[in-house]
């Protein structure tokens, strides 16, 4: 099956390619000279983007005062924030066609993920480099679910139907299909999207954080920890298995403290919050 | 499922012993196969073999196996015999115990997710309320342990999904000491911040614990040999006042294994009693 499987991947055109507006903006980033108006001006060429960025800024993750004009909006977000969000908002609806899983709950926990992974580097060691890669690695994590979807719909959703949870669904699909979502993620966002190989890394190792870049494996971790405590608090994509929470040696790997279990309780409640700002900017 | 040889399996009992004093004994594969089997293969192995001697190198892989043998059970009031026991004989002997001394202590040992410790707290709440002792509730502090920060941090949260609320939670405790909120339950904050959550692993030493009164050692000791069983149970006593209650699972027996306790039956229930 698996082999069945990475062939698909290979045929298949009707995957969606990566946004070309997200291409841009990583060349220009690229670009040490680029600056906040370089940015925005890439952002303002996809129009609908550009309209959702406004529409966040003006959100009540800002509190009361109006961004009434697009520049204002990026100079309120800047460089980092504004390619996160860009990154959140275009990759969310690249996938608007799919029916068979909610996709709205789908990207509300991958994006909850994302942010909270980022707030989790604060407890721990990590470079910021690495905070910022568990940002886009978290909101990348679950895309293997999607292509599992694209590429045999019918399998995968049967799949879902008779799977109970008693085991992690990482585990279950690689019982059922030689491999798992965090693996066909990565392949897909390897050799489709081209994306760098510390994000694909991070994303196949988010349930075995193992790797031999340190900093791919911090992120890695810190996904990790993220997606289990929100998939143990509820906040999961629909499918539930009983063994949600992190694997213990990752917490102390990384070496957070118990003693700051409530703060990070309120990060993933604030996580969440911004998750649904993000989705709800139309 | 991966069959395992008898030579693997002697090697892996072994490794598991010396690991995690996790004894084993001489017939139970199954419980490799069904809990080691997936891991054997997420590490791309086909035999146990070649999986043991990735283990002895990596500790992060011994770190999953523990946790693949030690599969947490989490049940509130587990076990209606023992829970009644606790109500009618342990906790009016704490109180009247607390009123004396003016404090007691009380460890759980294996503390899991935290049904346990709530358990015996919205009880031991109940009896005061019952009896208006309330300000008793103060002269009682509350140490849970366990080996897992991935437990340790749900218990301390004291955050249940609808999943976990349902197995052996009376509907009268629910509604009286947790609110739902979004998708998961609240225990009551003011009753959760008396539990103190710490890590320990049992083959370690208790000495920085202090010492207690009442002692919850349930369903955990099963995972160990007994040697380690004797010494566990040994340093526990240690930590026990004459005449303190010892309360083990209600299959477990320390009668082979130590001679510091002298052992009451009521109502079908054993208690460990501190001699």
């Amino acid at each position: 099956m698996r082999e069945k499987i990475l062939k698909e991947l290979e045929k298949k055109t009707n995957i969606p390619a990566f946004p070309k507006v997200l291409s841009r903006l990583n060349l220009i980033l690229n670009d040490e000279n680029a600056g906040l108006d370089e940015v925005g001006k890439v952002v303002m060429l996809d129009p609908v983007l550009s309209g959702r960025v406004l529409s966040y800024a003006n959100s009540s993750v800002f509190g009361a005062t109006k961004a009434d004009s697009f520049s204002t909006a990026v100079s309120r977000l800047g460089i980092d924030e504004l390619k996160k969000l860009a990154y959140s908002l275009k990759v969310s609806e690249l996938f608007v066609n799919f029916k068979d899983i909610d996709l709205h709950s789908f990207w509300k926990h991958s994006i909850s993920v994302a942010e909270f992974s980022q707030r989790l580097s604060k407890y721990v060691n990590v470079s910021d480099s690495c905070a910022n890669l568990a940002y886009f690695s978290g909101l990348l994590h679950d895309i293997g679910i999607i292509i599992f979807f694209y590429l045999i719909p019918e399998a995968y959703l049967d799949f879902l139907e008779d799977y109970d949870g008693k085991i992690p669904l990482e585990k279950a699909e690689k019982k059922v299909f030689g491999i798992d979502h965090a693996e066909l993620g990565g392949i897909f966002l390897e050799k489709n999207w081209k994306l760098p190989a510390q994000i694909v890394g991070a994303v196949r190792g988010h349930h075995l954080p193992v790797n031999k870049d340190q900093e791919i494996q911090n992120a890695a971790g810190l996904v990790h920890i993220a997606n289990g405590i929100c998939r143990s608090q509820g906040f999961s994509f629909g499918v539930e298995s009983l063994d949600s929470s992190f694997r213990s040696e990752i917490w102390e790997m990384l070496g957070f403290s118990l003693d700051d279990v409530f703060p990070i309780i309120k990060d993933m409640e604030d996580a969440v919050f911004k998750a649904e700002m993000i989705l709800n900017a139309k | 499922m991966i069959k395992i040889k008898p030579n693997e399996y002697e090697v892996l009992r072994t490794f598991i012993k010396k690991q995690c004093g996790i004894n084993l004994g001489g017939n139970k594969s199954y419980l490799i196969e069904t809990r080691l089997s997936d891991l054997v293969l997420e590490y791309g192995h086909n035999n146990y073999l070649d999986f043991y001697k990735k283990a002895e190198k990596d500790p992060a892989l011994v770190e999953r196996i523990i946790d693949a043998m030690t599969t947490n059970e989490t049940f509130w009031f587990r076990d209606t015999l023992v829970w009644k026991a606790i109500s009618d004989i342990i906790i009016p002997q704490i109180v009247e115990k607390a009123k004396t001394k003016k404090k007691v202590r009380v460890w759980f040992g294996a503390c899991s997710t935290g049904q346990e410790v709530y358990s015996f707290l919205m009880m031991l709440n109940e009896h005061l309320q019952k009896t208006g002792q309330k300000y008793v509730l103060e002269l009682v502090e509350l140490i849970a342990t366990d080996i897992s920060p991935s437990v340790l941090f749900q218990a301390k949260s004291g955050r249940y999904s609808g999943i976990s609320m349902e197995r052996g939670l009376p509907q009268f405790f629910k509604e009286k000491y947790f609110v739902s909120k979004e998708k998961v339950w609240l225990f009551d904050p003011n009753l959760r911040k008396r539990v103190n959550f710490k890590k320990l692993n049992l083959q370690e030493s208790f000495v920085s614990l202090g010492n207690f009164d009442l002692v919850f050692l349930r369903n955990v000791l099963i995972y160990f040999s007994a040697e380690t069983k004797k010494e566990i149970i040994k340093k526990t006593a240690a930590r026990m006042a004459a005449g303190s209650p010892l309360i083990l699972g209600s299959t477990e027996s320390i009668r082979d294994f130590s001679n510091e306790f002298s052992i009451s039956y009521k109502n079908n229930v054993m208690i460990n009693y501190k001699k």
